[in-house]
Parts: C-alpha cells; structure tokens; sequence
C-alpha cells in the first residue's frame, strides 16, 4: 500500500492520539498540528495529500484554516475532510459549503475511515494527472506555434511575394494563409508578361503548408528561367504527386498574362468558378476548372491544356480560392457563390468590384469567430508589363545556353518495350533557354512525333483504328500485346539546333524501323478531321514550320524557328 | 460507565500507546473542571462549551459512553447560555468522571 502523508488537526489531545494511531496504523504517515494556524504552517511546510481537520478549534477554526490551506494549495487538489461530532444535516452541509470537501463523524469508523482516504487520494492522482496534461498540452501548442513561425519564416523566403506588389495586382491574403493551404504566387517573365498562380491545398496546418513550398521553388524557379507556364504546371503537378500522400492535392488557378498578345491562358484545376471583366463594364465572362486539382494525375496523364481568352488593357481577372465562398456569417450560412456573382454584376464599374467584394464579405461575416482565410486577387491586363523591366531573366539571359548543337539518339527494340525517352529530349532541348519558352509545346510536338514512329512505325498499328470508341479500346489492347511481343525495330531521334542567341532553330527528325505510310494520301485526307487519330497534329502544325515525311513514310523531320511568332 | 469491550478494541488498536493515552486523558481531563468553573465565574458560556465539548470527544475515545452523553447536555446547556443550572451540572459531571477516572485506573 502507498503510504499518503496524512495531516490531523485536532485540538482535542485525546481525540487526535486515538485517530492518529488509527490512520498509522493502516500504513500512512501521519503529521499532527494542535490548532488551526498549527496546520497551516504545517501543511505549508509538509504538503501532506490530505487533511483531517476538526472543526471546532480554540483560535483558528477548522473552517478558517481549510480556506488558508485551499488557498496555499492554489490549483492543487489538496482534499480536508472534517471531523465533527456533529450530526445534523445542516452542521454536515455549513463542512462542505465552507470548502471542506466531505466530512467523517465522531466516532470513526475504521472502515469507512480508511476507505475514504484512499478514495481522495485516487482523486488526487488524477487531479495531478490532468494537471500534467493541461500543462503538457501548453507547452505542445506552444512548441507548435514556435514551429509554425519557423516555418512560416522559411516559406516566405521560399514564397516571397514575387511581384503580388506590382501595380496591376490587388490581393488579399491570410498573414498565416499558408497554414490555411493558400497559396498566391506571381512573378514577372523574362520576356515581358505574368504568371499568376492560385493555389488551395487540401487540409489545415502543416500538412497544408508542406507542398506550398516546393510548389513556390518551381513556379519562381522556372518562369525565371524562361519556361512556359504550362511547362511550371507540369513540374509543379508531377513534384506534388510525388511528394504529397494519397488524398492530398492543391487546387489551382494558374494564369499566363501576355499583353503583348492582349490575351491571358488560364489553366483551372478544382476552383470555384472565377471572373473576367471587360473594362467597358459590358460582360462578365464565367471561367470554370477544366482540369483535375494539382498533384492528382500522374505525369503522363497530366492535362496542361490552357484556355486562352482575348484581355484588352484594363480587362479584370478574379481568381479565389473556396475560402470566399464557403465564409461564414455567425449564424453558420456561407456566403456562396450566388451572393459573389451577384456583388460582381451589382458593381457600378469592374474597377470597383474588388472592394465591394471585399465589403460585402466584411459585412456578411461580422461578428462571427471566423478564421480570417478568405484569398483573392485581381488581375489586370496592362500593356507596362510588356516590358522585361528589372525581373530575373533577361534577353542577355537568353542568349547563354547551348546553340549550335546536334544529338541523335536510337532507341532499340528491347529498350522501346519499356523506356520512353521523351522527357529526356525534352530535357536536352530545355538546355536551351529560348527553347524554355516553349516547352509545354515542345513536350507535346515530341511526345507526339515518338508516339507515331513508335506505335505506327514500330508496332505498325493502324491509326484508323482509333476513329470509333471500340477501335480506340481495340487499338490501346493491340498495343499492349505487340509491346510485349516486340523483339525487333528501333526508332532513331535527331535533335538540330543552330541559333544566334535571340533566335533559332531546331529541327526533329525521327526515323522508324517500320513500313511507313502514303504520306501523299494522309496529307489530302488530314483535313477532314478524324477526332481520335488526328490528335496532336494541329498543334505540331501550329507551331512548326514545317513537317517533312520522307522515304517510304517511315521518316518525319520537322522544323521550329524559336521565338514563335504567336504561341499557342 | 465504561464499555469494556470497546476499550479492549482500543487496547488492541493503541497497543504501547494505550497506557500513555489514558494518562493523557486523566490528565487533560482533571484541569478541565477548575477551567470551566473559571469560565462559568466569568459568564463565558462559549469557553464552557469548548471545554465540555473536548471532555465529551475524549471521553466518547475512551469508550467512556454514560459520561460523554452526560457532557453533551453539559455542552447544550452551555449553548443555551444556562447560567444557572450550568454549576449544578458540572458539579454532577465531575463526580461522573471521578467515577470513570478511578474505572480506568483499576484497568490499566
């Protein structure tokens, strides 16, 4: 048995000897005090779990010295049971409304004696138990808000405002937004222009904030560099697969302003439905996500197609994240999408819907205990970002890189059977800075030029085929079975570039092991438009100057002058 | 006037402590008369009460049960402010506790 140190007070010599000896003798160590202020000092000095105290005391009463000693303990549990030989209800009552926490009547009963210790001290355990607790539970929130603010230091280094502060931007942001999974991003291109990146991670805290950061590295990293937005998406999506866990995304907004094309792509992932306002005030254009969150589709299947709308200078872009949306009034409504069209069509002029926006989810919130986590931004076209003004890159920048080289590459049978050298070409090419510019084009003219020779060539599949649902099934079966079988073939890939450090000029000419095809023929019929087998062609059309089959078909060379006369 | 069978308990539970115990009862006990008499010549009801009350708690101890009840209406007439019947009824208590008193030294 634990031994409790039991304090008794009792003036009463006789009585207190008696009950000591009982107490002892059930295995406690028993200090006693003769009068009350003796049992404050005592219990001052000694701390004892418990208290034995008789009530009626010459001096300092039994009443008045549980109050001294309540008030010493301060939020320890220190339980006083009184000792009183009376018996009336409302004797037993005035022990415990004057902080005594029971009472035992004179005579004592051993049994009862005894148990009633034990049970204050059991009491007194878990007292102390969620003493410990509370207090561990401090110092972790404190430990964790440290942590945040350390994180928080190193995400701004990372994700510093880039050019959020340049004139054609307003935004609101959360200060501690990136633990509320928002992200804002902008940063100037080399060659003139915006990119403008909205992000929503799934989750709250840590886990939220975790991806923002290489998210924030890419995107400044790469517009720096020269890269095309639809090129940062992919690097930011294929990064977010693979580090982020199951079930964890970031919903994304991403724009490409080009004033020198007056037009704006956008690419929307899994964000409510966003504005553009013309500056005469005559429409309001709905963009819609067409695409999956980032971080959910693998590489290969990653979509980076952009929507390209026309933007005249003082054209209005609005992006958010749901945080607007789902902001919540003390009653617990949401503000909803309906309330922020309406504030959108209500506004006297589109330059000032950002600040009725803001207002009326100012005044649709007041009062309630809302966490602060509401992100917009608005986006104005302005023909002064035509300038590369002081931004990273520059035209000096471009004309460093590899120019005039060339690398071929053959790929035989047993490496075609599960190696696919795209992304490593398009490594190579990116070496070149003006080629950068391009990239997102570029993967796709190579992807879609390896495919041909590979599938068509090689495995000498019919691209007919795919022009019905059953055959595009039929064809992706029929694939997968002459992969497995391949022993022979190989497609042989020729990269050419020369270039004079602004300009130049790559030439892609790849070469199967296949039969080739009646490259005459394909040419007359490529006009009418066949929806499965035609895909990709247009934009290699569209950016290419030129394409060449020779031979017997089995060979293409294609030609683009860099930089493109109008991107896509 | 004493209950045997609990004082033999509480032989039993004080076992070397029990001899002193008692001395300490008779002890406490004899100077408790001379101070309420002093008291009562005083009008000091409250300080009778103490005094009578630590008699009848100690005495209930020593499982001397006749004269702790006794004390109790000593102590209730000391409540009540009985000057009067107050001397009478301590003359009577004391001469209980002798009795005790003279019990428990022939027991131990």
């Amino acid at each position: 048995m634990t031994a409790y140190k039991v304090l008794i007070a009792d003036d009463n010599s006789v009585d207190r000897k008696v009950l000591s000896r009982v107490v002892r003798n059930q295995g406690n160590e028993v200090i006693e005090a003769t009068n009350g202020f003796e049992a404050v000092d005592i219990f001052t000095e000694h701390r004892p779990d418990i208290v034995l105290m008789d009530v009626m005391m010459p001096g300092l009463n039994g009443k008045e010295a549980t109050r001294q000693i309540k008030s010493i303990a301060e939020e320890d549990f220190v339980p006083v049971i009184f000792l009183t030989s009376l018996s009336d209800a409302q004797s037993l009552a005035d022990c415990l409304e004057s902080g005594g926490d029971d009472f035992l009547t004179k005579p004592y009963n051993h049994v009862v004696l005894q148990a009633k210790i034990d049970s204050y001290h059991r009491m007194s355990e878990m007292h102390r138990t969620l003493l410990n607790q509370r207090d561990e539970i401090a110092r972790v929130n404190r430990h964790m808000l440290q942590e945040q603010r350390v994180a928080k230091a190193v995400y701004d280094n990372v994700a510093h405002a880039g050019c959020l502060t340049s004139p054609n931007i307003r935004y609101e942001l959360s200060p501690l937004a990136v633990f509320n999974g928002d992200v804002l991003l902008a940063a100037r291109k080399p060659g003139g222009g915006m990119h403008v990146l909205l992000g929503d991670f799934t989750g709250h805290g840590l886990p939220a904030a975790i991806g923002a950061m290489p998210m924030a590295d890419i995107f400044y990293g790469m517009t720096a560099k020269g890269f095309g937005l639809r090129e940062v998406l992919r690097e930011i999506n294929q990064k977010l697969k693979s580090i982020l866990p199951v079930g964890f995304f970031c919903c994304a907004a991403a724009v490409d302003l080009a004033p020198d094309r007056q037009a704006a792509s956008v690419w929307m992932g899994g964000v409510p439905d966003c504005y553009l306002l013309r500056n005469d005030g005559e429409r309001i254009e709905t963009l819609s996500s067409r695409h999956l969150p980032l971080g959910v589709m693998s590489a290969d299947k990653f979509n980076d197609q952009m929507t390209e709308f026309p933007m005249a200078n003082g054209d209005r872009l609005f992006l958010w994240s749901d945080g607007i949306i789902e902001a919540r009034n003390s009653d617990g409504e949401m503000f909803g999408q309906e309330r922020l069209i309406n504030v959108v069509r209500d506004s006297a002029h589109a330059s000032d819907v950002y600040d009725d926006i803001q207002r009326a989810v100012d005044e649709f919130v007041d009062g309630s205990e809302q966490d602060d986590d509401t992100t917009l931004i608005e986006v104005v076209m302005d023909d002064a970002l035509r300038e590369d003004n002081e931004s990273g890159v520059t035209k000096a920048g471009i004309s460093q890189g590899p120019r005039d080289w060339s690398m071929e590459y053959r790929l035989e049978a047993s490496t075609l059977k599960s190696f696919n050298p795209v992304p490593l070409m398009n490594h190579i090419m990116m070496e070149v800075p003006g080629l950068r510019a391009i990239g997102g084009q570029l993967y796709t003219v190579v992807a879609e030029l390896f495919s041909n020779a590979f599938e068509h060539g090689v495995l000498g599949l019919q691209s007919s085929m795919k022009q019905s649902p059953d055959g595009f099934i039929e064809y992706y079966r029929q694939r997968e079975k002459r992969v497995a079988e391949l022993e022979e073939g190989f497609v042989r890939i020729n990269m050419h570039h020369t270039g004079v450090g602004e300009s130049g000029t790559l030439t892609l000419t790849l070469e199967d092991s296949g039969d080739g095809f009646d490259y005459k023929r394909h040419d007359r019929e490529e006009g009418s438009g066949n929806n499965y087998s035609g895909r990709g062609i247009p934009l290699i059309e569209s950016i290419c100057d030129s394409i060449e089959y020779r031979g017997k078909g089995n060979e293409v060379s294609v030609v683009i002058h860099w930089p493109l006369e109008q991107a896509t | 006037m004493i209950d045997i069978e609990s004082l033999n308990m509480l032989k039993d539970i004080m076992e070397e402590e029990f001899q002193p115990l008692i001395e300490l009862y008779i002890r406490d006990s004899d100077r408790r008369f001379p101070e309420m008499r002093m008291a009562l010549s005083e009008g000091d009801c409250e300080s009778v009460r103490m005094t009578v009350h630590s008699l009848k708690g100690a005495s209930s101890n020593v499982c001397a049960v006749d004269l702790a009840e006794q004390a109790y209406t000593v102590e209730k007439m000391a409540i009540d402010g009985a000057l009067d019947q107050l001397p009478g009824a301590i003359d009577a208590l004391e001469q209980s506790y002798q009795q005790v008193r003279q019990q428990l030294n022939t027991l131990v």
